[in-house]
């Protein structure tokens, strides 16, 4: 199966559920927004326990609250979770529920 | 395979032929960077105008925990007061609870913004007005009715700062969905008097230094992409202490409502903007309090008994015992429940606004008590 590469970003607070704020990562090509979510909750959350703040329970949406971002663009803008991920493509996470 | 489809051409209609790159949560308009900024920003303007926020020449103590919100806020503040000539002047007002590992970094998120913004920055603590720090009355009284006494204290201690630096407003982050979860939690608890009064946009009564609400109508996803766009910087931790709050399940019930109907928000808001209680009950007179000077209904203030309770090791929440101390104490294990700030339940952020909340919402039973009793 080909990959491609990406990097996924996490902001606002959600990095702190995660490994790193920033990850170059290979994900299998034609991936779609939705696919990167479920590839985020296997291969990059480590805080399991509060894994709800950032995605849904099975994963097929974000927490509400949390932003997406392909290259700087609100998903909403694109196909949401149907957008198909380009290589090079940054994935960015924003949470809006921390701090005040 | 077929190249993905772009986003939409920015829809601000002032000729700009940029990609849109954000959805406004507020009415889903569909903008780039710089016209959602300006369009945010114009927002702000038209609430601060329509309701006569600020007289030309004032000082105005802008409320400042390093957190988005607050952040926002001053940076807002100060690029409105230069384009449009509000003639104020701005001065960042910070609180340091004495909370190790959360505060003081914090702080440096504001002490960054003095330098970047070219305003002046005073930090008053809790330790100097009061001796205690919040480090101190938790290692003292445990994790229980720690934001009840944060909240009292904040209160006083940002009016304290303001009246300081000579300052005749503050101006605080609370953002709609600040508002609108305070609103329904007001609702849940049946705290009329505090209904009524939650979604105004400027506060203050009987002597209180007037406290305004500029983001009163800003979504929080709009203050932190608004934030992003701007490059702004500030700080997300928890606060340590923060408890699994109330606030936490309105939140929630909050978003789920937005989700469904994003105008829900805005709705929740006009709902309390429209509500209006027939005075049934007289506030009480306001004195000065005999041991600190800060106005008062009782003898001494709320600060002052709370300090006293933690200088005596009673410390039932300052609550006065009465012949019906056992209401009293009932009473107080209820706003531990209910009160707090935003931290915790449901990840919410403290930026305190809650806290304020709690402050105000005691201060009203506290006052409707008195009347009771
Ligand atoms: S959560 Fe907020 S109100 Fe409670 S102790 Fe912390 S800073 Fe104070
Ligand atoms: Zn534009
Ligand atoms: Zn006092």
């Amino acid at each position: 199966m080909s990959t491609i590469p990406v990097t996924i970003d996490f902001s606002g607070g959600a990095e702190f559920l995660v490994k790193a704020k920033a990850q170059k990562v290979q994900i299998p090509a034609d991936s779609t927004l939705r696919d990167v979510l479920k590839f985020v909750r296997d291969n990059l959350v480590t805080d399991v326990h509060r894994i709800n703040m950032l995605l849904n329970d099975d994963a097929s949406e974000v927490a509400h609250g949390v932003i997406t971002l392909i290259n700087d663009t609100d998903t909403g803008l694109l196909l949401e979770y149907d957008t198909v991920i380009e290589a090079g493509d940054t994935i960015t996470f924003v949470s809006t529920l921390h701090g005040g | 395979m077929e190249k993905r489809r772009g986003p939409p051409p920015c829809q601000s209609g002032s000729g700009c032929s940029n990609p849109a790159k954000i959805r406004k949560a507020k009415d889903g308009a569909q903008l780039c960077g710089p016209c959602f900024s300006r369009n945010f920003e114009d927002d702000v303007h038209e609430a601060i105008v329509n309701n006569k926020l600020f007289k030309r020449g004032e000082r105005v103590a802008i409320g400042a925990s390093g957190g988005k919100d607050s952040t926002v806020l001053a940076y807002v503040m100060k690029t409105l007061n230069d384009r449009h000539d509000y003639g104020l002047d701005l001065q960042l007002l910070s609180i340091d609870e004495g909370i190790k590992g959360y505060r003081d970094d914090s702080l440096l998120a504001v002490e960054k913004n003095r330098v970047e913004y070219g305003l002046p920055l005073t930090i008053l603590s809790y330790r100097d007005l009061y001796g205690w720090t919040m480090d101190d009355i938790v290692a003292k009284i445990g994790k229980k009715n720690n934001c009840t006494f944060c909240g009292v204290f904040r209160r006083q201690a940002l009016d304290r700062g303001a009246f300081k630096i000579g300052a005749t407003k503050l101006v605080t982050g609370h953002n709609a969905d600040d508002m609108a979860e305070t609103l329904l939690m007001n609702v849940l608890r049946g705290d009329i008097a505090r209904l009524e009064r939650c979604t105004n946009i400027v506060t203050g009564e009987e002597g209180d230094l007037p406290r305004a609400k500029p983001l009163k109508y800003c979504f929080e996803r709009d203050i932190v992409m608004y934030a992003r766009t701007n490059q702004l910087e500030y700080f997300y931790t928890e606060c340590i202490y923060a408890p699994n709050a109330y606030r936490g399940y309105a939140r929630k019930y909050v978003r789920d409502l937005e989700k469904v109907h994003p105008r829900a928000i805005l709705d929740l808001i006009r709902s309390g903007e429209k509500v209006s209680v027939k005075k049934e009950v007289e506030m009480p007179t306001l004195k000065i309090c005999e041991r600190c000077g800060y106005m008062t209904s009782q003898k001494l203030c709320k600060a002052c008994l709370l300090i006293e309770g933690l200088n005596t090791g009673n410390t039932d929440l300052g609550v006065r015992k009465s012949k019906k101390s056992k209401k009293v104490t009932v009473e107080a294990d209820e706003l531990n429940k209910e009160g707090g700030c935003g931290s915790g339940g449901g990840g919410g952020g403290c930026g305190c606004a809650g806290a304020e909340d709690a402050a105000e919402n005691e201060e009203t039973r506290q006052r409707l008590k008195d009347l009771q009793f």
